[in-house]
């Protein structure tokens, strides 16, 4: 009796929450309506007339992120940085990946074959984030979930005929964060050999800072040429460090 | 349409309602993976809907794809049945 | 017309995610299940491709790809499981 009373108490408390959720959705404006705020930015980031004070970028986010985007990612990589020594701080010496059987040869093949597909849509995910929805993190994860898949429907020794074993992913990892610290370091050596100024992680010219990385590609806008090394070397990193702790949580697994 | 979007959504919330209440009263722990997998897919395309595909994107590639696989690995150790 | 039309699908696609739900709370096995959230995630892919069409941005169409590439590896998971071996061998 308690039990039903606990749980119609928990379902009406649920449904009441969810329906004062949607009463504030009613406010949802309507596709193609663009509010005031979103106006003002819409000018000022990515209006061809006025470049003195643009961030180049059609999308929203690194629009009104701007220069921040780089430490954006930036703290994004060190926090999962942190995450995943601490991971691998418990599992002390690497066991040998050992090739084994996997699962049927309809499932393998099918496999390996959207392997492909999702590394694919990762880096399409990565690079293009600068126009469309997405960024270093989410193609990071996605290009985990491919090797996941692998691990998953092949064996863990496969994995070394891809060359890839933990030695690796983690200097891969290392890589990717190599990336973004190298490309902070640079404006601020150019500009102090140069005598003028610039800021760390610096993604357009300004007025009194003229170091900037390319913000045109031909006739394609790269919305600040910091964007797209940035995102690539998170990327690389999240989807190494993923990788890596579902390999050492098997592992752990097996020898239990 | 706007009126079809909200009725979606809607829709989908009370989805979610249902499967909070069998993945809190379940005594199959892999039942309550598989059912919390549904529920973000439920509540990615609620993001969707609500025109904030970022939030979308990491919902379903690290919410709903890592960390079921996460869970898996760890149901092997703590058994599936809770007592 | 082709407005029409997909406003017509897209209410077909709901009621079909509907009745899958059903499947997904009552059916009495881990396969049913699975099986339902394969058919609910692909049908949650088509509308919002159909919402992308509708609202005419190309930009919203990025996820359901992703989604529907998702679930072929959430089934592998819990098939793994099922046939009771280590994960990873």
């Amino acid at each position: 009796m308690k039990d039903w009373r606990a749980s119609i108490l928990g379902v009406f408390f649920i449904v009441l929450m969810s329906s004062i959720l949607t009463y504030a959705f009613l406010g949802y404006p309507g596709i193609g309506f663009v509010r005031p705020l979103g106006e003002f930015y819409l000018f000022n980031t990515y209006n061809f007339e006025n470049q003195s004070w643009w961030s180049a970028s059609p999308n929203a986010v690194t629009g009104l992120l701007w220069d921040y985007r780089g430490y954006d990612t930036l703290y994004e990589t060190m926090v999962f940085y942190v995450g995943i020594a601490a991971v691998a701080m418990f599992f002390e010496g690497h066991a040998k990946l050992r090739k084994t059987g996997g699962m049927t040869v309809i499932v393998r093949s099918s496999a390996r074959l959207i392997f492909v597909f999702i590394i694919t849509s990762a880096f399409a995910i990565t690079i293009f984030s600068i126009k469309t929805p997405g960024g270093g993190f989410q193609g990071g994860s996605i290009m985990a979930i491919a090797y996941i898949a692998i691990i998953v429907s092949l064996s863990r020794g496969f994995l070394p005929e891809m060359d890839l074993d933990v030695e690796k992913a983690h200097l891969a990892k290392i890589a990717g964060l190599a990336l973004i610290a190298g490309l902070t370091i640079v404006p601020v050596v150019y500009s102090l050999a140069s005598g003028s100024a610039a800021y760390a992680l610096q993604n357009l010219p300004k007025a009194w800072a003229p170091f900037g990385y390319p913000t045109f590609l031909g006739f394609a806008s790269l919305s600040g040429g910091l964007i797209i090394p940035i995102q690539l070397g998170e990327m690389i990193h999240v989807g190494m460090g993923f990788t890596i702790m579902f390999l050492l949580l098997t592992l752990k697994d097996k020898e239990d | 349409m706007i009126e079809m979007i909200e009725l979606i959504i809607d829709l989908l919330l009370a989805f979610c309602v249902v499967l909070t209440a069998a993945i809190v009263y379940t005594k199959d722990l892999l039942l309550a993976i598989v059912l919390s997998g549904a529920e973000g897919v439920l509540v990615a395309t609620v993001f969707y809907l609500l025109l904030a595909p970022d939030i979308a994107l990491v919902q379903v590639a690290a919410g709903v794809g890592i960390s079921t696989a996460f869970f898996i690995v760890g149901l092997r150790k703590i058994g599936r049945r809770e007592e | 017309m082709i407005d029409m039309i997909l406003v017509f699908s897209l209410g077909m696609f709901i009621i079909s995610i509907t009745l899958s739900m059903y499947r997904m709370v009552v059916g009495p096995t881990i396969p049913d299940r699975m099986l339902a959230l394969d058919v609910i995630s692909y049908g949650l892919t088509v509308v919002m491709g159909i919402i992308a069409v509708i609202s005419g941005s190309p930009y919203l169409i990025v996820i359901s790809f992703s989604l529907a590439l998702w679930f072929f590896i959430g089934a592998l998971y819990v098939a793994r499981y099922m046939e009771g071996e280590q994960i990873g061998d």
